[in-house]
């Protein structure tokens, strides 16, 4: 089982996006993905169609409960465990040391093991929630828009990650994926040259283009697949998960 | 702080602290267990060479600003060389702001050919100009830029 933080410290680059598109197109693979909503906002849930709060990871976390008891079968082989309640708590905890940073990491021990790959959907900021799923994952998925201050926002997260990289003496696999790229944009395919540049062999080689079809199909609780199964963003998108499969990067 | 070169739109590099870290660490000492960082391959700048490319790259093939029939030729001697040396051809349409008839039936025609021997040729970034000529000629589809 690989643990995977979709992160990204910028808002509106498409976390939740590639977390579930990219999550049904392995599911749909044969793979068995856990998706884990991590935003309080709770906006994966709605992507995927369950629009009613509920308990979910924060409760795990928080209250010691079974992780094995939340979790929805949303699709064949694609389980979610929705934010739950209580998620922003995390954030506003002040008591518990270090260890207010492993609760994800504690929760997720000895769970979900019969799963192939487990993607966390990050919520956008860098505060306590963001350090959990960190301390949890194995790898990192990066998604970036095409614009400037993407780009930006990205050098901060670099930052974030040297420090944890630091202090837990690992190297993180980290993989980029260039999201809400716009093909009539010159500045979306100068940001794409840059990662390129820094990121040798790390950004995926689909790049997901920026698409009507992909910001109406949350509104209809549908992955791509679903709401327009032939269209060039579910292409993408299994372009996508093939890279991710095979290791085919730029 | 790295200078905008022309038509850049990044006048600066966030990322640029990256290569300053990577260049004082390569100053140190070995560390014999560090993991050493591969050489770049990633997609280079187009104007930094819009030259032909090391054998065996597989850098982007960037397309100039005007293609019209008068540079076909050039373009199918250009694209044939690529052909044995490449593993998948990436062309870069992102500046072409004027393209005829005769230029993208080439592209068509290679990027068919090319798949047949299994060689896959994708138009990358293809300009709002590229992807309108493609579409009245209707061979978006077969471009795979819509």
């Amino acid at each position: 089982m690989s643990i995977i933080a979709v992160i990204n410290q910028k808002g509106g680059v498409g976390k939740t996006t590639t977390t579930a598109n990219l999550g049904h197109v392995l599911a749909r693979s044969g793979k068995k993905v856990t998706l884990i909503d991590f935003d309080p906002q709770g906006q994966l849930a709605v992507a995927l169609g369950v629009v009613e709060r509920r308990q979910g990871i924060a409760e795990v976390m928080l209250e010691g409960r079974d992780i094995r008891q939340l979790l929805l079968e949303v699709r064949e082989n694609l389980q979610l465990l929705t934010a739950g309640v209580r998620l922003m708590d995390i954030e506003q905890l002040r008591d518990g040391g270090a260890q207010r940073g492993e609760l994800l990491s504690m929760a997720l021990q000895n769970s979900l093991q019969d799963q192939d790959y487990v993607f966390i959907d990050c919520p956008p900021s860098s505060g306590l929630l963001a350090a959990n799923a960190l301390f949890a994952s194995d790898e990192i998925l990066i998604p970036m828009a095409g614009d400037f201050l993407a780009l930006q926002g990205l050098s901060h997260l670099l930052e974030t990650l040297k420090k944890f990289e630091q202090v837990l003496q690992k190297n993180y696999k980290k993989q980029l994926i260039m999201s809400r790229f716009s093909s009539t944009r010159r500045i979306s395919r100068q940001v794409l040259n840059t990662l390129c540049k820094h990121f040798p062999g790390q950004v995926m080689a689909t790049v997901i283009r920026e698409t009507v079809l992909l910001a109406e199909c949350p509104g209809f609780g549908k992955t791509i697949l679903e709401y327009r199964p032939g269209s060039r963003s579910a292409r993408d998108f299994r372009g996508l998960a093939d890279d991710f499969l095979t290791g085919r990067v730029l | 702080m790295t200078t905008a070169k022309k038509d850049d739109l990044i006048a600066h590099d966030p990322l640029a602290w990256m290569d300053e870290e990577q260049q004082s660490s390569s100053q140190e000492p070995v560390d014999k267990d560090a993991e050493i960082p591969s050489p770049a391959h990633g997609l280079q700048d187009p104007e930094q060479d819009s030259s032909m490319e090391p054998h065996g790259s597989d850098e982007p093939v960037p397309l100039p600003a005007t293609l019209n029939i008068q540079g076909v030729a050039q373009l199918h001697e250009q694209l044939q060389g690529l052909l044995h040396n490449r593993s998948m051809i990436s062309i870069d349409a992102s500046n072409v702001e004027s393209i005829d008839t005769a230029a993208l039936q080439l592209l068509v025609i290679f990027r068919q050919e090319a798949l047949k021997s299994g060689l896959e040729v994708s138009i990358t970034a293809p300009s709002s100009r590229f992807v309108k000529a493609a579409r009245l000629l209707d061979v978006a589809d077969l471009l795979e830029v819509d």
